[in-house]
């Protein structure tokens, strides 16, 4: 279980370019929660590499790591169900902020990068 | 104070004795074990890892993010297609002689180490996860535990911690309760120091990571019912703060204080299973599955093997 339990947490979740999601399991293989991990592996490298805090990170550098973990997902093999039934031509990174209110639960989006998807 | 302390040294004194295994028992645990690296029960698609995977389903060629001796050592040859399918056989084959209990000096380092670097390449992803990581120290363990006895006997010494030969040979075992009882302290102390000691107090937060494992559930699958279920667990968490900080403190203090699994068969049989249920409960609420962890807690702390040949002994000696 979480060592550390927060009131505000974060996920991610990738989008067609029709404003549907993209489900991860049938496109890539992996979990959305798998997506979030693989994509702060990607900051931490992008972290390491400019040598800056998590506070001085800039949005360019969030969708920097996000193209890198899109890149890494669309180096799979594309021969899924998925992929032959609705291929994706462009997909966008969506992290959803939740927060525990004293009126409830609240959520935030805020889109990561857009990238089109090569043939 | 001081009476309290003598209580507690005595009680500790009629407990914590290495446990006595007997052949069948030594060899059935053996078994379990072996078919743990292979076969898991449960909903397979719904976890991103399960157990060794099978030839053809381990596409991993690459090593993006080096976790672990990764760091070290390339391993992306693990996953090609021509190594993969002989590694698992080579794990196959040698569960044989250790299922036999033969040259477990040999075989166990082997299929440890062979165990820790495909789940370290599969660690190696960008997205690290702990549910392999029982059952690789669980082997690690057992290797070391059938190795160190051979450097005193080369010595012409006894091993210290297992005199007798029943102790040399229920060493491997013993050593695999004290590896699960030390991962479950670690997670209860490592949830101390990073809440500093609040852990239960912030529990009723927890509602906040269910509604994110909900939430990711349905952007992983489009056909996932379970987000109507949690409405009303996730109503009665913010409801009730006291009564989830009761019913989730409670697998915490079962982890921080699991050393006392050790204590003697019947403690080990509680802790297995409340150990058991708290991750059935967290499976539930949260999609957290742990299932090497199920597994392992099954066969060696509720262990129906041990409890089912006492069962049958005593039934013959009253027959």
């Amino acid at each position: 279980m979480y060592s550390g339990i927060s009131r505000q947490q974060h996920y991610f979740f990738l989008e067609k370019a029709d404003g549907e999601p993209a489900m991860t399991r049938p496109y890539f293989g992996i979990s959305a929660s798998s997506l979030k991990k693989i994509y702060h592996s990607h900051l931490g490298d992008l972290r390491n590499e400019l040598d800056k805090d998590t506070e001085d990170l800039t949005p360019e550098d969030y969708a920097r790591a996000g193209d890198s973990l899109i890149a890494q997902l669309l180096e799979k093999d594309r021969d899924s169900k998925a992929w032959r039934e609705d291929p994706l031509e462009e997909i966008r990174l969506v992290r959803i902020d939740i927060a525990r209110k004293a009126d409830g639960i609240a959520r935030e989006r805020t889109d990561i990068t857009t990238m089109e998807v090569p043939r | 104070m001081k009476r309290v302390i003598d209580w507690i040294c005595a009680w500790a004194g009629r407990g914590f004795k290495p446990f006595v295994f007997c052949r069948t028992e030594r060899f059935l645990l053996r078994l379990l074990t072996a078919s743990t690296i292979f076969f898991l029960p449960g909903p397979g698609e719904d976890l991103d890892r399960r157990s060794l995977p099978e030839p053809g389903k381990f596409d991993l060629t690459s090593q993006p993010h080096p976790n672990g001796i990764a760091h070290l050592i390339d391993l992306s040859w693990i996953g090609e297609p021509n190594i993969y399918p002989k590694l698992y056989w080579a794990i196959a084959a040698l569960c044989v002689p250790y299922v036999f209990g033969l040259g477990l000096a040999i075989v166990l380092p082997l299929i440890a180490g062979l165990h820790i670097l495909i789940f370290t390449l599969y660690q190696s992803q960008g997205s690290i996860g702990h549910d392999n990581q029982i059952l690789s120290l669980v082997l690690l363990g057992q290797a070391v535990a059938a190795l160190l006895p051979l450097f005193w006997t080369r010595r012409g010494k006894t091993f210290p911690p297992a005199s007798t030969p029943q102790q040399l040979r229920d060493y491997v075992f013993n050593v695999s309760l004290q590896v699960i009882a030390a991962c479950y302290v670690v997670a209860g102390i490592s949830k101390l120091i990073k809440s500093k000691g609040m852990w239960v107090w912030q529990t009723p937060d927890l509602v906040v990571e269910m509604v994110k494992t909900n939430d990711q559930r349905s952007f992983t699958k489009a056909d996932d019912p379970r987000g109507a279920e949690l409405v009303d667990t996730i109503a009665f968490m913010t409801d009730h703060p006291q009564m989830t900080r009761m019913l989730l403190g409670g697998g915490f203090f079962l982890e921080l204080f699991a050393f006392l699994l050790l204590y003697n068969r019947c403690w080990a049989l509680a802790f297995g299973v409340g150990l058991f249920g708290m991750h059935k409960s967290i499976h539930w609420l949260m999609q957290l599955g742990f299932p090497e962890n199920e597994q392992l807690l099954l066969i060696y702390l509720v262990n129906p093997v041990f409890w089912g040949l006492l069962i049958a002994h005593r039934l013959n000696r009253f027959s």
